[in-house]
């Protein structure tokens, strides 16, 4: 039971606190801002949370990026004489090695992380919310494998009517031109004093809009999975070596995802316009020329433009061709498509081509019968030394395995007979390929073993 | 019927990320001044409450509610709460009135810290929700700091007040969680990469029951989002002062959905 002091202790606390918050709440800027933004519920339907259900490795790298938008924009802000490092080394380690290894389950709240940044201007947050509620559900309408194209064309059109409902918060469709992200006294400081961590953020809006290219065209749901997971470890291989693997200029719609944005080309504007104003705001935010009580305007004015249909318009047609002529391998590269290649077939041009860049003589002997366990002839390379190699071209992967799988791989004989070989054989499988190398020279061996594999090396195709 | 209402300060909220929302005995008593999204939906299913009186009387409480963002920046909350007391000698269960609330954020929170307004009317419905209409206007602010988030509520009840003599009139007002005033501040600090709030409170409150003493109390919670349309929150708290010095707990979850 409580004694009369800790009564008098708690209320005494709470008196203190409640003088700190009054404090803490007396706007220390003349110039407050009132603001009337406010937020709204995802459109309600049965496509709802699709994409998460069938991709949940994309669904949660997203999360992930709300980090990296969030810590950006308040690091900036709020530190503005940072060395350079804490973006470039502290976070983007942090981002690349911990938080997109193991993202996090669910969306994040992205206030509790740019807290200062959300007060400054959230109007500007809440158009970048309501413009990733549109993404993701966009996202969830191709993800949904019961619905037919025809019905996530009719899908999508309601939800971007949906969207452009609510004109304070929705991004204009009508493309704007470079000058806009470029052309401002504000414009490039960002990219300039931190190009690693402006490759990060490209090449999140790269993965943002080249994952939409395998949903629209892949014509299974095999294929539009494989084409997501191709996608993805394309996004990773950019984090590979930065900043030279990362995207130089920023990711167009148009140029990764053109199939996307012939089928949908205002929700392919509303993105670019959405990616552009995420390179205007850490510019203002990250100009130092910008003094902090101008950031809100500045931020502001940038957001009208954004959002009116006539700042800094031009054409689809110009649009389109704006984003080719500045080239997509700048941009990260045209998104995969979904169905994937053929895949490359073992011929003996291949191999003989393989063998001499590798510096392995082989000459062709004449053909010989066909082994007793093997369906196909051989083609049969001399080696130095008397050494031979056996090569089986198979028309397929299929027809190679049918004949391989009956084999001791160790005797490269089936179970139940022996075979005597003049010297030590040893089996290589790739593809349609089969080959037998026959030597007691083991490093030899292990030459030819690295000529034959693997496949899809460069020039191969 | 007397209309109450709130002053609050509104902060984002994400459909998502409602674990970063808190409201009335979710699980504490203070909220933040953040409405429900527009056209969004928050189902608290069956939020309980156990308190453990001096007296071996045990005061339980299911809270259903329903909050819809009927408007902008604004919710309207009905309840409908279910009270159990088991007292030493007797026991009672039923009804204990209907809520009905409306809460409207007035700004979201830039340099001017978040601030609503809320009014609150307890209808006396069911065999514990007592015979008269009560009704309280509230007022919310809510300030973030990088490192923690402030909230401050302060309500007035309007309506007769009841005689604590009257054990089952009293039983029925506890039902109804009345007071005659209640101001409070709450603290919360949230783990975002683990959509994690954790949260503290301290408030006074004036009971309804005339001739009554002020009561302290104290309480933490924590509120987690399991899922994205799931959440819930626990809580443990402590009536330090006054005639019913109490225990209490809470558990409960809600689940968010939007209007079609």
């Amino acid at each position: 039971m409580m004694t009369a002091r800790s009564h008098s202790r708690v209320r005494s606390l709470t008196a203190c606190v409640s003088l700190l918050i009054i404090a803490l709440s007396t706007p220390r800027h003349a110039h407050a801002q009132w603001s009337t933004a406010h937020h709204q519920f995802y459109r309600q339907a049965s496509h709802n949370w699709e994409f998460r259900r069938n991709y949940p490795a994309a669904d949660r790298l997203f999360n992930a990026f709300d980090y990296g938008h969030a810590i950006l924009y308040e690091t900036l802000l709020t530190e503005p004489k940072a060395p350079t490092s804490r973006l470039e080394q502290r976070e983007y380690d942090f981002i690349t090695q911990r938080l997109l290894v193991r993202p996090p389950r669910l969306p994040l709240e992205e206030s509790v992380i740019e807290v200062e940044y959300a007060k400054l201007v959230p109007e500007a947050k809440e158009m970048f919310e309501w413009a990733h509620v549109l993404h993701r559900q966009v996202y969830d309408i191709w993800a949904d494998e019961r619905l037919s194209p025809e019905r996530k064309d009719r899908e999508v059109n309601r939800l971007l009517k949906h969207y452009l409902a609510r004109r304070n918060a929705a991004f204009s469709t009508r493309p704007k031109d470079m000058h806009l992200m470029e052309g401002q006294p504000y414009s490039l400081a960002f990219r300039r004093r931190y190009p690693k961590f402006n490759g990060l953020i490209w090449a999140y809006h790269w993965l943002q809009v080249g994952l939409y290219e395998p949903l629209v065209t892949a014509k299974s749901s095999e294929a539009r999975r494989a084409g997501v997971d191709a996608a993805i470890a394309r996004f990773r291989a950019m984090l590979a070596d930065p900043p030279r693997s990362m995207p130089t200029i920023m990711p167009m719609t148009a140029a990764v995802a053109p199939e996307f944005s012939r089928r949908y080309p205002e929700v392919a504007i509303i993105f670019d316009n959405l990616h552009a104003m995420h390179d205007v705001i850490s510019d203002v935010l990250a100009d130092s020329a910008v003094p902090r009580s101008r950031k809100r305007a500045e931020i502001l004015r940038a957001v009208a433009r954004y959002r009116d249909d006539t700042s800094s318009v031009t054409t689809v047609a110009e649009w389109r061709d704006m984003a080719e002529e500045m080239g997509v391998e700048h941009m990260g590269g045209r998104a995969v498509t979904a169905e994937p290649p053929p895949p490359t077939l073992w011929t003996s041009e291949l191999v003989e081509r393989r063998l001499r860049d590798a510096n392995i003589e082989a000459h062709p002997l004449p053909p010989t019968g066909r082994h007793i366990f093997m369906t196909i002839p051989a083609r049969t390379y001399e080696l130095v030394g008397g050494d031979e190699l056996q090569v089986f071209l198979y028309p397929d992967s299929a027809s190679r395995v049918s004949d391989t799988s009956k084999l001791d791989r160790d005797r490269v004989a089936p179970p139940n007979m022996m075979i005597k070989w003049r010297a030590q054989p040893s089996l290589v499988i790739d593809g349609n390929l089969a080959a037998i190398i026959i030597t007691n020279d083991e490093a030899r061996r292990q030459r030819v073993r690295d000529a034959l594999s693997p496949l899809d090396k460069p020039n191969d195709r | 019927m007397v209309g109450a209402l709130t002053l609050s300060a509104g902060g984002p909220l994400g459909a998502q990320t409602d674990f970063y929302n808190t409201s009335p005995g979710r699980p504490l008593r203070v909220e933040d001044a953040v409405p429900v999204e527009y056209r969004g939906v928050d189902l608290n299913v069956a939020p309980i409450r156990l308190d453990f009186m001096r007296d071996d009387t045990r005061f339980w409480s299911l809270h259903p509610e329903a909050t819809i963002g009927i408007l902008p920046r604004t919710q309207l909350q009905i309840a409908m709460p279910i009270a159990y007391v088991d007292a030493p000698t007797t026991s009672t269960r039923g009804v204990a009135g209907l809520e009905v609330s409306v809460l409207h954020a007035l700004n979201m929170e830039t340099s001017i810290p978040a601030l609503a307004v809320a009014g609150d009317v307890s209808l006396p419905v069911g065999p514990l929700g007592g015979p008269v209409t009560y009704g309280t206007l509230k007022g919310i602010m809510t300030r973030t700091l990088p490192w923690a988030r402030f909230h401050g509520n302060a309500q007035f009840t309007a309506g007769p007040s009841t005689s604590s003599n009257d054990s089952a009139t009293s039983a029925a007002n506890d039902g109804r969680d009345l007071s005659r005033w209640l101001a409070g501040i709450a603290v919360d600090k949230t783990f975002a990469l683990h959509s994690l709030l954790v949260t503290a409170e301290s408030f006074a409150e004036q009971p309804i029951s005339s001739g009554a003493s002020v009561a302290w109390s104290a309480a933490a919670g924590l509120r987690y989002q399991l899922a994205p349309r799931w959440t819930m929150d626990a809580g443990v708290g402590r009536r330090f002062s006054g005639d019913d010095r109490a225990w209490y707990l809470t558990f409960g979850s809600s689940y968010a959905l939007g209007l079609r």
